[in-house]
């Protein structure tokens, strides 16, 4: 079988789940495994082309990856375009799909391989095998194969239902924002109601998912929440962070051993982003009638007993101008650090349209080494992926490392979600406007407690010989 | 240095160098359409060019459309004055002359909007401004077409609608970016303050169940120069608004209703325009950067020797 059929771009460098400087970042051994891969995989397609090629069919080699990845999308009633859910309908969308799948545009994260962290909880994408597979099987005209080698159908989740529910069940408290109407065109909107919780103790959160009920998720561009507690006199003031959604987003796990608060007698102070006439092949360029959002909130048992606490922030990516001429591109970076050691659990980039890429590194000033941690070199607005890292390969980072975020951006007619690129952009609040920061959720560590997972992460590499990527 | 050292960072080097190959051709394409585009280079106090904004387009419901504009002055402190122009040009001359001469730093939005007849709607109005030290020219276009920069005249989610603006009868308020003009011209001499002013009101529709706004959302004037000469001239603050804070051309109306008004002395005879902002900014569904809510008015100023 093929071992190369991806027409994106690749990097060149395996890397484990270590938390510091490794030897990976050692310029000659990049390059040997850059010559080495190269020299595999001539001889591993020499080899395929001397042997010949097994025949690949539906039924016994393609229905189980498009059952397992694309049918929770692309079925009736589902928010895809058009259903995938026999041979016939997959059969005549064949060369789009295979398009879509070796470029990685489908399924939609986007998170490049073999570079950074690729544990990652959540992971929607395909492994190289299956995306060769699939594209043989349409290289080979996409024969059915034998019906009566199927897989079973799929067990497939109520599109409206919690897509955490397979894992936790439903969630302990659901917070509804106040119905609002989203008109079918006109100027962005900002929904900012305050709605009561409920809760009468405070709570750790264990996961939290935000969904825009029914037609409305092309119109939710974004729907951020944070807690507002009362003071002393009454007054609501604003508390922690509860979450984040922009489109396309499933939501957040917190690790075990953690705790985001929930506090007693809170509200949730909703800010919500509508955008009239929706965004996305799934837009319904029409009245949305008592648009709501809702969150989900999974907690923890009361007596769960936390070591550290957790929050979702938002790290501002403005070192510079955010100015983008007509037909110009641009890139903006910032520089965050902590003054104790921490855990980023999760890294979800933010920006608009014109936003086509972005990345997370750390900076270790003690070695002066510079490590990737996650590349998204083809990033797109519909999709706002949190990426969050297994709990063992989150990166660890020692008080004074600096995390460094860049974001790219492409004002061009080249970039296919530019709606006008004959026009200045800046920072707004608008969709046609950008954005710089990206959503970092962060565990706050002690020294001690940083020393002791970086002996546990150290233990379990002995114990398991050097690590490799685990990209699929 | 060890030898390894040495190694590793011309080997560094020869891998940034073909990294940044592919970049470099298309910098250098940037460089010569945008020569001053340095992103992480702080703002300076001076020296840069002001770049024209398009906000949006308003779907006036009869056929015609409104294009707001705004500009973008990236000196950090420094105002730009470009007369109207080669130098300062709307390409459809029935509305040049509408825009601004005098450039404020940083981002200005909506601070004026043409109205295009029903028969032109579909065809494009170009602001062009020539930066005199550079050269460079920057342009935009009012556009009534794409859906992601149409705006409306809609109340936002928590009611919140651009303040209602006059000078006489309250009969010919308006609102929004195209705001309302003064019907005569404000005279003085040299040396004489004079007041401007221009009344207020703001008429957005407030949820009662909402603590929010169980004290009324103030209502903000700012007032500038738009276009003349802007070293000819000194804001004071009106006795009015003692209590508005310190730059006097900043008026607080805490009951959303009143008069804004400004000092100014001159000490060059000649004309001025000015624009009062008024907006909606401390309600909680209105800012600039979200284009809603607020108003201009404009008031031109005569001033003999």
């Amino acid at each position: 079988m093929h071992t190369e059929h991806r027409e994106c771009r690749k990097h060149g460098r395996l890397r484990g789940s270590r938390n510091a400087p490794d030897s990976t970042t050692n310029p000659i051994a990049v390059l040997a495994v850059v010559v080495i891969t190269a020299l595999l995989s001539v001889v591993v397609q020499a080899q395929n082309a001397s042997d010949g090629m097994d025949t690949v069919t539906y039924h016994e080699d393609v229905q189980q990856i498009v059952n397992d990845n694309c049918v929770v999308c692309h079925r009736e009633g589902g928010i895809a375009p058009m259903a995938l859910d026999t041979y016939e309908l997959v059969s005549g969308f064949a060369p789009l799909i295979r398009e879509k799948v070796v470029n990685e545009e489908m399924p939609p994260y986007a998170y490049d391989r073999d570079i950074g962290i690729q544990a990652l909880d959540e992971d929607w994408r395909l492994s190289m095998e299956q995306i060769d597979r699939i594209a043989t099987w349409v290289d080979q005209g996409a024969p059915r194969g034998n019906p009566d080698n199927a897989p079973p159908a799929p067990d497939l989740q109520d599109p409206n239902e919690w897509t955490f529910s397979d894992r936790y069940g439903q969630p302990d408290l659901v917070v509804e924002s106040t119905p609002i109407d989203v008109p079918a065109g006109g100027n962005d909107m900002w929904h900012r109601p305050q709605v009561a919780t409920g809760l009468e103790q405070e709570r750790c959160i264990r996961a939290v998912q935000v969904k825009p009920a029914g037609n409305a998720k092309a119109v939710v561009h974004h729907a951020n929440s944070r807690f507002l507690v009362r003071d002393d006199e009454g007054e609501m003031q604003s508390a922690d962070r509860l979450t984040e959604y922009a489109m396309g987003k499933v939501g957040e796990v917190i690790p075990d051993g953690v705790c985001r608060r929930a506090p007693a007698d809170s509200y949730v102070g909703w800010d919500i982003h509508l955008y009239p006439g929706g965004l996305g092949r799934m837009a319904p360029g029409d009245v949305v009638e008592d648009n709501v959002v809702e969150i989900g909130i999974w907690f923890h048992p009361e007596d769960y007993e936390p070591r550290y606490e957790q929050d979702l922030a938002l790290y501002g990516v403005d070192q510079g101008e955010m100015v983008l001429p007509p037909h110009g591109v641009t890139m903006q970076q910032d520089f965050h650090s902590f003054d104790h050691p921490v855990r980023i659990d999760s890294f979800q980039p933010h920006g608009h349209l014109r936003m086509v890429a972005a990345s997370l590194e750390v900076f270790y000033p003690e070695t002066g080494e510079l490590e990737t941690i996650s590349m998204i070199s083809n990033w797109s607005a519909q999709w706002h992926h949190s990426h969050i890292y297994d709990v063992d390969s989150a990166p660890l980072i020692p008080e004074g490392a600096v995390m460094i975020i860049k974001q790219w951006y492409d004002n061009t007619a080249g970039n296919p979600n530019n709606p006008d690129p004959d026009q200045w952009v800046d920072w707004g609040s608008r969709t046609a406007d950008e954005m710089d920061h990206a959503w970092i959720a962060v565990t706050h560590l002690d020294e001690e407690g940083y020393q002791e997972l970086l002996a546990e992460r150290e233990q379990e590499e002995e114990s398991s010989g050097p690590s490799v990527a685990s990209a699929q | 240095m060890p030898y390894h050292s040495v190694m590793r960072r011309v080997l560094w080097a020869v891998a940034g160098l073909m990294m940044a190959l592919p970049l470099a051709g298309a910098a250098q394409e940037q460089i010569q359409q945008y020569s001053y585009l340095y992103p992480q280079q702080p703002m300076p106090d001076e020296g840069l060019p002001v770049s024209p904004f398009f906000e949006g387009w308003y779907d006036n419901g009869d056929g015609t459309v409104t294009f707001s504009f705004g500009y973008l002055n990236r000196n950090k402190t420094t105002v730009r004055h470009i007369r109207h122009g080669e130098s300062n040009l709307i390409e459809n001359s029935d509305f040049q002359g509408v825009q601004p001469t005098v450039f404020h730093p940083g981002r200005q939005r909506g601070v004026f909007a043409v109205t295009v007849p029903a028969d032109s709607r579909a065809e494009d109005v170009w602001w062009n401004i020539i930066d005199e030290e550079t050269g460079e020219v920057h342009k935009v276009p009012g556009r009534g077409t794409v859906s992601a920069y149409e705006l409306d005249w809609n109340p936002r989610p928590h009611g919140s609608l651009p303040p209602l603006l006059w000078f006489e009868s309250e009969s010919s308020a308006d609102r929004g970016p195209e705001g309302v003009t003064a019907p005569a011209n404000v005279t003085t001499d040299v040396g004489q303050p004079v007041t401007l002013s221009v009344k207020v009101r703001d008429d957005s529709p407030r949820d009662p169940e909402d603590e929010r706004f169980d004290d009324t959302i103030p209502v903000r004037v700012v007032w500038s120069l738009f276009d003349g000469d802007p070293e000819a001239l000194s804001f004071w603050r009106h006795e009015a608004h003692m209590n508005s804070g310190d730059d006097p051309r900043v008026v607080q109306l805490p009951e959303a209703y009143g008069v804004a008004r400004v000092d100014v002395t001159f000490s060059r005879p000649g004309t001025y325009l000015f624009r009062a902002q008024a907006d909606n900014f401390a309600g909680p569904d209105s800012s600039s950067n979200d284009q809603c809510c607020w108003s201009n008015a404009y008031q031109r100023v005569v001033v003999d020797e």
